[in-house]
């Protein structure tokens, strides 16, 4: 099996599961926020949407330079867009995964602001971490999000507590 | 003919790195609000606490069971939170477990069919390989953040994990 097939496995199930999340995000309430410190739902919800980006970066660049780098603003305009962006931006990362040979994976993946290092590890790992565990990192916090403003959760690994197990 | 190990030599680095974000926010998990919960439909901190502790014990359950079937007597028993101490305690184990686990799997194992089923209707099915990405790795990843949320909304600065947190850059 090649890495990209290894990578392929459990993409198409995590971003169908990603975009059941987003088409659940409201539109009326982009300025919530749990706590003080928390990003507003709005912009939660375009990160996650926009964060197959950053695979793509990882996947087509041989590094990204925070000091350099242009990266667009997380502004929410609605749920439509959001699905939009998601459903451009995965098929982009998809076809790039899959066109990525053994050895475009094994490629060292700078990640620098100026001359500090933040990571540099391969581009397989850091597919993964930047990208991929990310964007189940935040789609998580984003269905918290949802419950405490009594939407409906869709279950994700299991059953949520509004999409039960029924054998 | 020896064992290829290609998917565990991919894996073990992968989960090491998960294991240690999750070991730091377990850490993080305070004594003393065992019941506290966002929302009523929410699980509680000790219940959250105490599953991702135990996440990890899906990788022996994927890479080593023939499958799973929750209708089973005793399939599952959830681990309990007692101490965030405690909890981690049993963390810390069942993640060294993991970690053996998928350095053990060779690649021929990985390819298997696994299904996780209740009874006879199919829940999941896919490689031990998938099975393990989607319920031993991404399935800590999801509730990692989850509890992340419950910290921050006890007041208790959150580590961070991808990037920085609102306390930790």
């Amino acid at each position: 099996m090649t890495t990209a097939e290894i990578l392929l496995e459990d993409f198409d199930m995590e971003m169908a599961m990603t975009r059941r999340i987003l088409a659940a995000v409201p539109e009326d309430r982009p300025d919530y926020k749990p706590h003080e410190k928390s990003m507003p739902l709005g912009r939660l919800a375009v990160h996650v949407a926009t964060l197959p980006r950053l695979g793509i970066n990882v996947l087509t660049s041989s590094g990204l330079d925070l000091a350099t780098a242009t990266w667009p603003t997380l502004t929410f305009a609605s749920t439509e867009q959001l699905l939009t962006d998601f459903d451009t931006l995965s098929s982009q990362a998809r076809t790039a995964l899959a066109n990525s040979s053994d050895a475009d994976l094994e490629h060292i993946w700078r990640f620098t602001v100026g001359d500090r290092v933040l990571s540099a590890n391969t581009r397989s790992c850091t597919f993964r971490h930047m990208f991929f565990s990310h964007m189940i990192h935040h789609r998580a916090q984003l269905g918290v999000y949802l419950r405490l403003n009594n939407l409906p959760v869709p279950g994700v690994y299991g059953p949520s507590a509004d999409e039960p197990f029924t054998p | 003919m020896s064992e290829s190990h290609t998917f565990s030599a991919f894996l073990a680095p992968e989960l090491e790195s998960e294991i240690a974000i999750t070991r730091r926010i377990l850490a993080a998990v305070p004594d003393g609000h065992n019941d506290f919960k966002p929302h009523d439909k929410s699980m509680t901190l000790a219940r959250l606490a105490a599953h991702v502790a135990e996440l990890p014990s899906f990788a022996s359950v994927t890479l080593t069971n023939p499958n799973f079937d929750l209708a089973a007597p005793n399939s599952y028993k959830p681990h309990v939170f007692e101490t965030s101490a405690q909890n981690l305690a049993a963390f810390d184990s069942l993640a060294a477990d993991a970690i053996a686990t998928v350095n053990a799997t060779s690649d021929e194992k990985f390819g298997e069919p696994w299904s996780l089923v209740y009874g006879d209707y199919e829940i999941f099915k896919g490689t031990r390989h998938s099975a393990f990405r989607a319920m031993a790795m991404s399935h800590l990843v999801h509730h990692r953040a989850q509890l992340g949320v419950y910290l921050r909304l006890l007041g208790v600065p959150v580590p961070k994990t991808y990037g920085p947190s609102a306390d930790e850059q």
